[in-house]
């Protein structure tokens, strides 16, 4: 018997999807039906051996790929799952998080459930499935995973750019250089010199020619990949700032 | 964010903070009152120069004063005239444009000076527009506010204009009111009329931008409550009426579990078509997203879906048009193979510059030597796109069936240009 994290909106839905997955393979699975929740979920049970995760969440500025990189940050050893429509509005979610994240499979929500049940069973059993054929043409070829989540390390190379980042993900308003300098505390030429000196990271990530405001949106959709390495140098700023102060 | 930071800032210019930014209408304006303006200031100079030359004892002064003026403006002027475009020039060195401006900025105003002295000092106004069409676009790209009042109110009070002003009054008293002191009331007041004409476009073009901004605002509210309004009736009356429709196939036709099955399948891809007529509406879909309904059929009947391409093969970008006739080709061809009894299909994709090839490969026994008949949609397409578009090819077993449309200028690819080839993917079963 296995341990699954079901993550979906769509409560009922997702409670009768886990009654089936329970009667037929005699799973345990706990459902949650927000991102937010899933911190709190991962703290308070075992590791899973499967998380099964819908990428939209409409009623939550987070996405589905926050939560399968939560999951995987946390417990490298669960099996991660996407379960979707596949429509265009998840698209660009489901390929940032299959070139990412070791994804085991796709599910679609609209295939057959003895097909999704079975496709739970392979994942459990050989570790990967093969993914829903309808799904294909929205993700590139090659094997999930082809990005490491480490590529975001040349996003924040310094304390610098863990403040200009930080900043980017804290304004509630469009970031400009005013807004991001008053922020930060830096020279309007530094935070030139930031975005000059991230330009060729942000285009490996297909953001070309950012502006403050891409980096600023790109920020905001990546801030599950950023946050660890904003934190890793910006606890050492804050220890260097008492240290200063002794 | 020091004072010293902005002028710095300001010095360096919108090229230098604008970089990335989209040019917005209102930026475009404002880089087309700048080389107005800089325009006019070699027009103005040159109409009035022949009568300095002529004045001049040493006439080589004003006209080397004049062709460094005008080369000060040829050094400045590419940029603004790019913005002008709607383009923007990567910028190589801050520091090297933020010199180059400086220079070219005393270059230009001492040479005007000297072409026009005295009261004629008074039409080099158009610098000040110049000027001040430059200031704001900075202001702009490095999101500063404009307080045109306050503004004003530092301009006149700075140290230079009360030290300037200090002066002035102190050569009256002390020399009684000589030609120096005149002609530095004139250099004065020259400079104001600048300063001014600089604060004016400022506060002009800032207005003309809030104007604009407030009524983008309200077209894009407008357009939003638009939207809620089309969406609310669009569930009203198609998806209330499709559901409406099965619920009534389904009391009226008393089906059995696997018909009502049938039934909410039927609904459903009925539901993913209008939702793909969204998409196309949008003109912004790509194949990937188009190839879903059909996708979805194939596998509603029962079909092994096995080859299919991926999105390195399903990423073009298509116009309104070509999205319909790619949906239309696509369902075509997948219904014919279904209809025939295919029990596996697969789906390829090859783009060439300006066609696409959609070939269905099925198992449904492959096509009689017969005409096709006359009114279906594979001969509706064929008569449409010409005989040449469609190819059909027995193999074992089953066909390969291609048609190949006419595609416009794709839009952003996102996934590169890796055209002409086939994509395929063996991914199993679904």
């Amino acid at each position: 018997m296995a341990r699954i994290l079901l993550v979906d909106d769509a409560r009922a839905l997702a409670e009768l999807f886990a009654n089936e997955i329970h009667r037929h393979g005699g799973h345990e699975v706990t459902v949650i039906d927000a991102v937010a929740k899933v911190g709190d979920t991962l703290a308070d049970h075992e590791p899973f051996d499967l998380a099964l995760v819908d990428l939209s969440f409409p009623a939550e500025s987070s996405t589905g790929v926050d939560a399968l990189a939560m999951v995987h940050l946390t417990h490298p050893s669960t099996r991660l799952a996407i379960i979707t429509q596949g429509d265009r509005w998840v698209a660009e979610s489901m390929r940032l998080a299959w070139e990412l994240l070791p994804i085991a499979t796709v599910v679609s929500k609209s295939a057959p459930l003895p097909d999704q049940l079975r496709t739970i069973e392979l994942v459990l059993t050989h570790g990967a499935a093969p993914l829903d054929p309808a799904l294909q043409p929205l993700l590139p070829s090659g094997p999930s995973g082809r990005r490491s989540i480490d590529d975001f390390a040349r996003l924040v190379q310094h304390r610098g750019h863990a403040k200009l980042w930080t900043a980017l993900l804290e304004l509630d308003t469009d970031a400009t250089y005013r807004t991001v300098a008053h922020m930060t505390g830096l020279k309007l030429n530094t935070i030139k010199n930031y975005r000059a000196q991230l330009l060729p990271p942000l285009t490996e990530q297909g953001v070309t020619d950012a502006s403050l405001l891409d980096m600023q949106e790109f920020a905001r959709r990546s801030r599950v990949f950023l946050t660890p390495h904003l934190q890793r140098h910006l606890v050492g700023l804050a220890v260097h700032d008492q240290q200063g102060r002794r | 964010m020091s004072r010293t930071d902005v002028w710095v800032a300001v010095l360096a210019g919108e090229a230098a903070w604008g970089a990335g930014d989209r040019p917005l209408p209102t930026t475009r304006l404002a880089a087309q009152v700048q080389v107005t303006g800089l325009l006019m200031v070699v027009s103005v100079m040159w109409t009035l120069a022949p009568e300095r030359f002529a004045a001049s004892a040493r006439p080589w002064i004003p006209w080397m004063a004049c062709t460094v003026a005008t080369a000060c403006v040829a050094v400045v002027l590419p940029r603004p005239l790019l913005l002008a475009l709607g383009r923007r020039r990567p910028m190589r060195s801050p520091v090297r444009t933020a010199v180059l401006r400086l220079g070219a900025s005393v270059g230009l105003y001492v040479g005007l000076l000297i072409v026009l002295p005295g009261w004629r000092a008074l039409a080099v106004w158009p610098l000040g527009v110049a000027g001040g069409a430059d200031s704001i676009l900075t202001r702009w790209a490095l999101g500063l506010s404009f307080r045109p009042r306050r503004f004003w109110i530092g301009l006149t009070r700075s140290p230079i204009m009360l030290g300037a002003a200090a002066a002035l009054l102190l050569s009256e008293s002390r020399l009684g009111g000589d030609a120096g002191t005149m002609a530095g009331v004139k250099l004065l007041v020259a400079f104001v009329s600048t300063l001014m004409a600089a604060w004016g476009t400022m506060a002009l073009l800032d207005l003309i931008r809030r104007e604009l901004d407030q009524r983008t605002a309200a077209t894009v509210e407008q357009a939003r409550r638009e939207e809620h309004r089309r969406r609310a009736h669009w569930l009203h009356d198609d998806v209330c009426a499709e559901l409406q429709l099965t619920s009534l196939r389904l009391r009226t036709a008393r089906l059995d579990p696997q018909g009502v099955a049938g039934e909410l399948a039927d609904l459903d891809q009925r539901l993913r078509m209008r939702q793909t007529d969204e998409l196309i509406a949008s003109g912004d879909a790509r194949m990937a997203e188009l190839m879903q309904p059909a996708l979805r059929r194939v596998q509603a009947a029962g079909v092994r879906l096995e080859t299919v391409p991926s999105l390195d093969h399903a990423h073009l970008r298509l116009s309104v048009h070509d999205a319909r006739l790619f949906t239309r080709v696509l369902g075509v061809l997948v219904s014919n193979a279904v209809n025939a009894g295919a029990t596996r299909l697969s789906v390829e994709l090859a783009n060439e510059e300006d066609t696409i090839a959609i070939t269905v490969i099925d198992d449904a026994g492959g096509f009689p030597d017969a005409p096709l008949p006359v009114g279906r949609g594979l001969e509706r397409l064929m008569q449409e796109l010409g005989p040449g578009a469609l190819d059909i090819r027995a193999i074992a077993g089953g066909s390969r069936v291609t048609l190949t449309m006419p595609y416009a200028t794709p839009y952003a690819t996102g996934l590169g240009s890796d055209t002409n080839r086939i994509g395929q993917l063996s991914v199993g079963t679904s």
